[in-house]
């Protein structure tokens, strides 16, 4: 890893807040977040229930704002970006992996996988053909014309990670990927993760309940009533 | 722009859910359908209306008012002041003045009340009229005691088991007439007098002769090829103008009257296509509130979309082409309904059926517009849904 991709993280927050208004009443969810992600990193959030970290996912996925806070993204201030501008990165720089897979039910899983090429302008037969060689890599080559309904669970999270990774993104962003999958096919969709990150350098952020999928992971941030409570770096 | 993509979306969308598809489908082409149908009832009304016309020929011309009913006896135009009309009036090709008087007719001991025509040798052939059985009276039956019955009287002869009617006696005015012809039924609503189908023709100058009667009702005539009708029409006007202090002459053309007819009948496909059109908005209203559900519906797919990078104008082109393609659709069933629809109303009227272009590309044209017009408001407001909020949705 060069010097220079090290000092570029790829994601760096600085005193991110998030209030969200309830009636008349203000919820302080996210109080103040520094946080920063470097290139290869694997990195695992966890935290109580409530606590904001989808919240925060959300935030560093370019899905929602925060109500306060810097955020730069490889480098690049992000807030009050356009929506075009906010999509266009979302397209080509992150993988969005969800606990509920999110696959589209009319489209084969090749097709779901296809999906964000084809909103980045590829052609039909040039973004099939890389979906495939994507659900190859996850071991779904064979299941490359079902629909989702046809696959168990973690079939489908298998596909919702090679969606995620079809476009080449910076990023992978997971919200509790194992956390609607039993402990047997939860540890195999992470095994996949740790794959991943180990020979092709993906960068991860994960969210997870699973103090066992957490300890995994080679960097820790615990969220808690609003905070980073504690980060813990393994030394590897 | 990526319309590929946006088609293949739409239709995969469509086609999965059938119901709600069908529904939309059924609202639109009802709508179409009855834009279609509508316009062209109102077109071919139109031409059955002006076919009418047209047989009796655009050249056909009627001057009346020109007596005075009360009296009998010698009228405001005599026959014999007609033959200086050719020289008052140039651009007259023909004329046939003719009386009109009542009496009783008696045929095998019945009697009806009826009209009796006195008519000159040519009065046939200037009103185009066809014979149904015998010859139509001519030149040579004038001062004779011939006639021609016109349809009533003939069915009424009918009725009463009289089926040769051709050499059958009928007594007019006291008067042994024998019947020469009978005429066919002349259309109702021309120019031409009524009293062809309801009454009897007899030569004038017999009427003449036996009641003393000798005022024209009314002149039919023809005018010649290539005049400007309103101008003939004015110059004929001041001469009668002239002769009949007492009363204003009326002078009525087939091709003034096929003009007013025109006018009107263009109003009324106006109406009726207004009539369709609104039944088209309430179709349309049906695709947008289908629309609009679906959007509902499939608020967590757009959000999935937009996480993947959809941009609005990607998340607004899927649904307006989804809104476009079931307007097209229902479009086309719309059009064949439509025209079915002509069809068979034009059957049921026994009315001449055809359709012409109008009404289908207007079909076409508003239902690409109702398309794009309903679709555009579900697909904005599926477009501006925030990514999160999307997602959250189940
Ligand atoms: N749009 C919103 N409006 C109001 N409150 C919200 C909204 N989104 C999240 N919250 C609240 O913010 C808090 C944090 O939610 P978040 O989903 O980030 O928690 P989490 O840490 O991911 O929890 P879990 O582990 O259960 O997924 C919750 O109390 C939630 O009710
Ligand atoms: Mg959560």
């Amino acid at each position: 890893m060069t010097a220079e991709t090290r000092a570029t993280p790829v994601i760096e927050l600085k005193g991110i807040k998030k209030t969200f208004r309830v009636g008349v009443l203000d919820l302080p969810i996210l109080k103040g977040i520094d946080l920063s992600i470097n290139k290869g990193e694997m990195t695992a959030i966890t935290g109580t229930s409530g606590g904001g970290k989808s919240t925060l996912m959300n935030i560093i996925g370019l899905l929602d704002e925060p109500t306060a806070g810097a955020y730069s993204f490889e480098g690049r201030e992000v807030i009050n970006l356009d929506d075009d501008e906010l999509s266009s990165i979302r397209n080509k720089k992150i993988g969005f992996v969800f606990q509920q897979f999110n696959l589209l039910p009319r489209l084969s899983a090749a097709e779901n996988v296809a999906m964000p090429l084809l909103y980045r302008g590829e052609s039909i037969g040039k973004s099939d053909a890389t979906a495939r060689t994507f659900l190859e890599k996850v071991g779904m080559g064979d299941r490359a014309d079902h629909n989702p309904m046809e696959l168990s669970g973690g079939q489908q999270q298998r596909v919702a990670i090679a969606r995620a990774l079809a476009g080449n993104p910076s990023i992978i962003l997971a919200d509790e990927p194992t956390g609607a999958l039993d402990t047997k096919v939860g540890q195999e969709i992470m095994d996949l993760f740790l794959r991943l990150n180990k020979e092709d350098g993906i960068t991860i952020v994960m969210i997870t309940h699973d103090p066992r999928i957490a300890a995994q992971c080679p960097k820790r941030f615990n969220i808690c009533d609003g905070l980073i409570k504690s980060e813990s770096e393994a030394v590897s | 722009m990526k319309l590929y993509l946006y088609f293949r979306e739409a239709t995969r969308s469509l086609l999965s859910s059938l119901q709600r598809t069908f529904l939309a489908l059924l609202g639109i082409s009802i709508g179409i359908a009855s834009v279609i149908a509508m316009v062209s009832i109102g077109e071919i009304v139109k031409e059955e209306a002006l076919r009418q016309f047209q047989e009796l020929g655009t050249d056909f011309l009627v001057i009346s008012n020109i007596a005075d009913e009360t009296k009998t006896g010698t009228g405001i135009i005599p026959l014999r002041s007609t033959v200086s009309i050719p020289r008052a009036c140039p651009s007259l090709r023909e004329f046939a003045p003719y009386a009109v008087t009542f009496s009783t007719v008696i045929c095998s001991g019945k009697s009806w009340g009826s009209s009796v025509l006195g008519v000159t040798g040519n009065f046939h052939a200037v009103n185009k009229l066809t014979i149904d059985k015998g010859r139509p009276l001519s030149e040579i039956d004038q001062e004779m005691k011939n006639c021609v019955i016109g349809e009533r009287i003939a069915e009424q002869m009918r009725q009463i088991g009289i089926s040769n009617m051709i050499g059958s006696k009928l007594l007019i005015f006291d008067h042994l007439f024998t019947i020469v012809g009978v005429v066919k039924q002349a259309s109702e609503n021309s120019l031409r007098p009524q009293e062809i189908n309801d009454g009897v023709m007899i030569p004038y100058l017999t009427l003449k002769r036996i009641t003393g009667n000798d005022q024209v009702t009314g002149i039919v005539g023809r005018l010649k090829k290539n005049v400007n009708v309103s101008a003939a029409v004015e110059q004929i006007q001041g001469i009668f103008d002239q002769i009949v202090k007492e009363r204003k002459p009326y002078i009525q053309t087939a091709s003034e009257l096929i003009g007013q007819m025109n006018k009107q009948m263009n109003l009324l496909t106006l109406f009726l296509g207004i009539v369709g059109c609104i039944a088209l908005v309430v179709g349309g209203v049906g695709v947008m509130n289908v629309m609009l559900v679906s959007v509902a519906e499939r608020r967590r797919e757009i959000g999935i979309r937009r996480a993947l990078g959809a941009r609005r104008r990607d998340i607004q082109g899927q649904f307006i082409v989804e809104a476009f393609l079931l307007c097209l659709f229902g479009g086309l069933a719309g059009i064949a309904l439509g025209i079915g629809g002509a069809y068979g109303i034009s059957r049921f009227q026994q009315w001449h059926f055809f359709i012409s272009q109008t009404p289908i590309l207007l079909g076409f044209g508003v239902s690409a517009m109702v398309g794009l017009f309903f679709g555009f408001y579900p697909a904005w407001q599926a477009s501006k849904l925030r990514p999160i909020e999307a997602l959250r949705a189940n």
